[in-house]
């Protein structure tokens, strides 16, 4: 019986198709469950109104928290340099932003505190992340 | 060396990553330990049953929020106002947390989480700010404990529920406020 070429090609071809479908199942879900999170500050020493820029990216939001109950935390996304969405908190409160995606985008993060410019220019350690 | 004595190296590097493990967790567990007051018992919104309303928006991944994500089930809704909405949550360290969706055409979700004895004693603050376009949405919002007496609210501060003030934040400015409580307590309202 000859064997018909179609479907041997058609065999090789579905082989490393499967293959990487797999592959793409095995590696992509992760990916995609963890890749929300990119840190771009970590216990990173920031001046008061001084604000650690994410790079690039798309972002759909960030989250962050400055170690300070006194000091207000800001999380916020620019576009093309234009502020499109922020969010604050208090007391040391974990800050959160979600929003549309935006590509060509940059998340930032800072500190400053209500009573007025905190005398001595300190540092607090701030914990930022983007979100893509 | 003998056996004896690597076994004892051994349990010795072995006892030193436990012990800076159990440092490390009691660094978290210390922080969340100080706080023996459940949720519940400052916003007791969160314990009523729960009905369909109460539901994030499905566009919110709840592991994104808070630490350790939002519990799913946690979430109660208290307030709705200009198309904005408001929830109370908890999170997986049994924070509290207001969520706020704006209501902006952006799907802007601002949210903040703290411990239950720090909402107890100073509210919960979310500000926000979404813009998309020339639609914009900007306030500043209070999750209160059930103990604040809403009765001394003025404007430019709203009481949208039990447990919810919120002002405009081109209004508030300069409009910071104090609230009694049942405790003999009181909480400033900080624009």
């Amino acid at each position: 019986m000859t064997p018909s070429p179609p479907r041997t090609r058609r065999r090789r071809l579905i082989a490393p198709a499967v293959a990487l479908a797999v592959g793409a199942v095995i590696f992509s879900a992760p990916q995609a469950a963890q890749a929300a999170f990119t840190q771009y500050a970590l216990n990173y020493p920031a001046h008061e109104s001084t604000p650690k820029y994410s790079a690039v990216a798309t972002v759909r939001g960030g989250k962050g928290y400055v170690s300070s109950t006194i000091m207000r935390f800001y999380v916020q996304t620019l576009s093309s340099g234009v502020l499109v969405a922020s969010a604050f908190g208090d007391a040391g409160s974990t800050v959160n932003l979600s929003h549309a995606s935006y590509s060509g985008a940059k998340s930032r993060c800072y500190w400053d505190y209500t009573g007025g410019t905190v005398a001595g220019n300190p540092t607090i350690d701030i914990d930022c992340w983007r979100l893509t | 060396m003998t056996r004896t004595a690597r076994l004892t190296a051994t349990a010795a590097l072995g006892a030193a990553v436990l012990t800076a493990g159990a440092l490390t967790v009691g660094g978290i567990v210390a922080q969340a330990g100080d706080d023996t007051v459940q949720p519940g018992q400052i916003v007791t919104a969160l314990d009523r049953a729960r009905t369909g309303g109460d539901a994030l928006p499905a566009s919110l991944v709840l592991s994104e929020l808070g630490n350790g994500g939002v519990l799913a089930t946690s979430s109660r809704l208290l307030a709705t106002d200009a198309g904005r909405s408001f929830w109370a949550a908890q999170d997986a360290q049994g924070d509290i947390c207001l969520i706020v969706a704006l209501g902006d055409t952006g799907h802007t979700i601002a949210s903040a989480c703290n411990r239950p004895h720090v909402v107890k004693e100073n509210g919960l603050l979310v500000g926000f700010q979404g813009f998309h376009g020339v639609d914009s949405d900007e306030a500043v919002a209070y999750l209160l404990p059930d103990a604040a007496i809403l009765d001394d609210v003025s404007a430019p501060w709203r009481v949208l529920s039990d447990n919810v003030v919120v002002a405009a934040s081109a209004d508030v400015k300069g409009h910071g406020s104090s609230l009694s409580t049942t405790d003999h307590d009181s909480i400033a309202l900080v624009p």
